[in-house]
């Protein structure tokens, strides 16, 4: 790998520069195709909300990525700081988009940090996603045949009993549904653990060390309560669309999970002593499902169409957040889609929606350290980051009040 | 208008209330179910006792009855409802006056239905 650090035999006041080609074709290839038409006049990070005057983004993330300093970019926490507002390639008087080339950046990121790195490298590739689906088809066909095979669905049918109303239950049976999706839980939970210490200790090691008046809890702590607020994407002033959206479809996403853990321990919990699956329509967790599923289907129909109507304000959007977005309508629209054949008593079709939803819901658990969804733990590292070195405070103490004061141009 | 809800950090926090609605259902449901109601039970009205002891009675009762009805029906022995001594279903009444208070409460609180009333009445 090429490396822009100072070599060794250089004097110290030289820096010998090795430019990644690599990462350069990365980025112009997914988004980032008019990075070369920056200038750097600096008027993104002029305006930009979310930098602050120390570190200017994303001004020197354009200057990197055009000279391919790998090393520098992939432990800068500024690209992982940005929320694409936009307001950058919006102002941009080159049409230079620097909102698509730092989104650019973050793919590379993550395929950089990725735990095994070749599979990152591998799942990166648009064309990998057909293999995706299809390994993960053939995946749950012969897990099923196997399972089917060892008498597993038996026993499961006849501890559960009468209970279940469910025809398709005997070839997908819920234990072995849950089996591998806990399976690749754990193994995603250990991947992004590996990954996000990988990047946690590059950044201490490129940049400012550690602020000892910021511990790591309070750090973590206020670094949730923004994520949880969704302070940044509040202070976008191109785009206002992306919060509303992006709270949608995170608090979805959250409840469904949560649904999911509860239908999971159904067998062990006591309080779910009467459970019947599936769940009435009016059941508690039934509701709350649904509502979610809503909100996760119309916070992408939000960024779909702000992507379509704000092409400039919304990103062009790379390979990586197309994925990302189709997985998710496809895995919500299936969900919906057998829900209302099962009303409608339409079993067949509702047996071909159901598996095709069960192989996106594969699919999109294995290759979620690869994909954009891994931003969750970068995103977070890099928050806590800007805490724990005292950039954040300085930011909001020194910097703030001095822009206030200047009065902040529309 | 729904932009703007979003905006308030209350919009966050009632999202996160109303993740906890189910959860909440389940456990008064829960709770609810833990502690039945102790069915309280009408006691006989005259200081007589009963044919068997209380206990027995209470586990036993509806054996009994059947029987009772095998060797009236099945037999034609009706030496235990007729005469001094009556056995029968209508002779609980002597001394548990209210069938409401009575029988139901029980068996309202253990879900039995029985069709013993359809005819008998009491």
């Amino acid at each position: 790998m090429a490396s822009d650090s100072p070599q060794q035999k250089t004097p110290r006041h030289a820096e010998r520069l090795s430019p990644d080609r690599d990462l350069l074709r990365q980025v112009l290839g997914s988004g980032g195709e008019d990075l070369r038409k920056c200038m750097q006049c600096a008027t993104c990070s002029a305006v930009c909300e979310l930098t602050d005057g120390h570190h200017p983004s994303p001004r020197k993330e354009m200057l990197w990525a055009q000279w391919g300093l790998r090393q520098r970019l992939m432990t800068d926490p500024d690209i992982w700081l940005c929320h694409q507002c936009n307001d950058c390639t919006l102002r941009c008087p080159r049409g230079a988009r620097p909102g698509d080339v730092m989104a650019a950046l973050r793919r590379e990121c993550v395929i950089h940090y990725a735990v095994p790195g070749p599979i990152g490298r591998w799942a990166s590739r648009p064309s990998s996603l057909v293999w995706i689906v299809l390994v993960s088809a053939a995946v749950l066909a012969v897990a099923s045949s196997i399972w089917q095979w060892a008498g597993l669905t038996r026993a499961e049918l006849s501890s559960t009993g009468s209970r279940i109303v469910f025809p398709f239950w005997t070839r997908l049976p819920h234990g072995l549904l849950m089996a591998g999706g806990l399976l690749l839980l754990i193994a995603n939970a250990v991947k992004l653990f590996l990954s996000a210490r990988r990047y946690w200790r590059a950044l201490i090691a490129a940049g400012m060390p550690p602020d000892p008046r910021h511990g790591q809890k309070s750090s973590l702590g206020a670094a949730l309560l923004r994520i949880i607020w969704h302070d940044d994407f509040s202070l976008c002033a191109a785009n206002k669309t992306r919060r509303t959206a992006h709270l949608l479809v995170v608090y979805g996403m959250l409840a469904l999970f949560l649904t999911d853990l509860w239908i999971i321990t159904a067998r062990f919990n006591p309080m779910l002593t009467g459970l019947v699956y599936p769940l009435a329509f009016l059941n508690p967790w039934k509701i709350m499902a649904n509502l979610a599923g809503l909100a996760v289907l119309i916070g992408c129909l939000m960024m779909l169409i702000d992507r379509w109507r704000h092409p400039k304000t919304a990103g062009r959007g790379n390979h990586y957040d197309w994925a990302l977005l189709g997985f998710l309508i496809l895995i919500v629209l299936t969900g919906f889609g057998s829900e209302l054949l099962h009303y409608a008593r339409i079993d067949t079709l509702r047996h071909a929606v159901y598996a095709v939803h069960l192989v996106m819901v594969l699919a999109f658990l294995w290759m979620l350290p690869y994909s954009k969804l891994a931003h969750v733990v970068y995103r977070t590292v890099a928050m806590v980051y800007a805490e724990r070195t005292g950039r954040r405070a300085f930011r909001q103490q020194v910097e703030d009040p001095l822009k206030a004061q200047a009065g902040v141009p529309e | 208008m729904i932009r703007r809800l979003l905006q308030q950090r209350g919009a966050i926090v009632l999202t996160f209330l109303l993740m906890t609605v189910p959860l909440l259902c389940g456990v008064v449901t829960f709770a609810a179910e833990a502690i039945p109601p102790e069915p309280w039970l009408e006691n006989a009205q005259s200081g007589a006792t009963c044919i068997l002891p209380r206990e027995a009675m209470r586990h036993m009762h509806m054996s009994y009855l059947k029987t009772l009805r095998d060797q009236v029906v099945r037999q034609g022995d009706r030496s235990l409802i007729s005469g001094k001594h009556q056995h029968g279903i209508t002779s609980c009444r002597g001394c548990h006056e209210h069938r409401e208070t009575f029988c139901n409460r029980c068996h309202q609180a253990a879900s039995v239905r029985l069709d013993c009333f359809n005819c008998h009445a009491y």
